[in-house]
């Protein structure tokens, strides 16, 4: 599949991704700040804003997913970029200690490591996601999530058993 | 051997064997290629021109555990790595040693209370020269394998008993060498000295004996408690799933006893 990107100066870009994204249901707020659209969507509505995202707007990469544990809610931001300048980031809140949100592997397959690095450090389910395994820690006998605010250092917890 | 130049005509040396064997692996260690962070860029310049451990018999890295003397454990070894480099130790024959070089390697480092960072080598593999150092520098390396040429030259092939475990502070005193007592509760800062152990400063940890045991060595281990759970639940579960089956259970405990 040829990769192609999307026409236009990165003002007229942004406005069409904003405008774009606004048409959808569920957003709670967009704005442009610094030459970024900032969006915030309910959970439930991240896959559909990213499917538009790429199918509709044809912003073709994913780069990054990053996780914030706000004790009790977990943030997450998916920054898109179209590689051309413009970036589009779509925050969604998690409510909940044990979170869980729909996968975006079947629109930006690059998710699928992403979404098994938050899971694996932060604990979020993504369902659907067609192989949830941690990517950094050990699979066996460590079954805890390193990044969250709750997890301390305990060389017992971690280490039992090697000495 | 500067006695052969003194010979003129073919003659004959009575040494001992393990003379013999000892003077022939310590001047060839071939180390394993095998680098885990940034020590390892202080071993290949150790291993380049300027410093040329080829003096030392040192210089060729060995591309498979195999061929391979000296395990070189250059960088910080995180649990999961712990796996493979014992692996990778296994694979290794005998007689084989191992130098821990840099911080990370003796004690987790900088990354001590790192939630995947390994809290030195030694707790997976014996190691038999700690060079301290982040990173060492190449000489240090150098003094390491050079230390380690020593250790191989004491080394005695049958009918010996393998020196004990021992901690040499700076003063020279001899301490007894318990790695548990070094370890436990370290990060979390609770570590008690124990009576009489001064604080080390870590130069030296001499004299290895034989590989520990299965389940210091294991990084998959299952704590006790756990395995008796997992042990009562596979019971309760064949209890509940054939009723005409307790024969046979009564049998294995038996056994079991």
């Amino acid at each position: 599949m040829a990769l192609t990107l999307p026409e236009g100066d990165l003002q007229s870009r942004l406005e069409r991704y904003l405008e774009g994204l606004d048409n959808r249901q569920g957003l709670e707020g967009s704005e442009i700040v610094d030459g970024v659209v900032r969006i915030v969507a309910k959970k439930d509505d991240v896959p559909a804003v990213l499917a538009t995202a790429r199918q509709t707007l044809g912003i073709p990469h994913l780069s990054f997913i990053t996780v914030v544990d706000r004790e009790g809610a977990f943030e997450l931001t998916y920054e898109l970029i179209d590689l051309r300048g413009a970036t589009v980031r779509v925050k969604t809140t998690i409510e909940g200690d044990e979170p869980v949100i729909g996968t975006v592997t079947g629109v930006y397959p690059t998710a699928n490591w992403h979404e098994r690095e938050a899971y694996d450090m932060f604990g979020i389910a993504f369902a659907g996601h067609p192989d949830l395994r941690r990517t950094y820690m050990w699979q066996d006998h460590f079954d805890h999530h390193p990044l969250l605010k709750s997890f301390e250092i305990s060389t017992k917890r971690t280490f039992e058993g090697l000495r | 051997m500067g006695v052969m130049q003194q010979f003129n005509e073919p003659n004959l040396i009575t040494t001992s064997t393990d003379k013999l064997f000892n003077w022939a692996r310590k001047n060839s260690l071939w180390p394993l290629q095998f680098g885990l962070a940034c020590c390892a860029i202080e071993m290949m310049s150790t291993g380049m021109a300027h410093n040329d451990l080829d003096r030392f018999g040192a210089g060729f890295f060995a591309a498979s555990p195999r061929q391979a003397d000296v395990m070189i454990v250059s960088g910080t070894v995180s649990t999961k790595m712990a796996e493979r480099m014992t692996r990778l130790y296994e694979q290794m024959p005998e007689p084989k040693w191992v130098i821990a070089m840099g911080a990370c390697a003796i004690s987790g480092g900088p990354f001590l209370d790192g939630y995947s960072v390994l809290m030195g080598a030694d707790r997976v593999i014996p190691v038999d020269v700690y060079v301290p150092g982040c990173p060492p520098r190449p000489e240090a390396l150098i003094f390491g394998i050079m230390t380690l040429q020593k250790k191989i030259e004491r080394d005695q092939q049958v009918g010996y008993e393998r020196p004990r475990p021992a901690l040499v502070d700076e003063d020279g005193t001899i301490n007894e060498y318990l790695p548990e007592r070094e370890y436990t509760g370290i990060s979390e800062g609770k570590a008690p000295r124990l009576e009489g152990i001064r604080p080390l400063k870590r130069t030296y940890v001499f004299e290895r004996e034989g590989m520990p045991p299965a389940a210091q060595t294991d990084v998959g281990w299952i704590p006790p408690e756990v395995k008796k759970r997992l042990k009562e639940e596979a019971a309760e579960a064949e209890e509940k799933g054939e009723a005409g089956g307790e024969t046979d259970k009564a049998a294995q405990q038996e056994e079991n006893a």
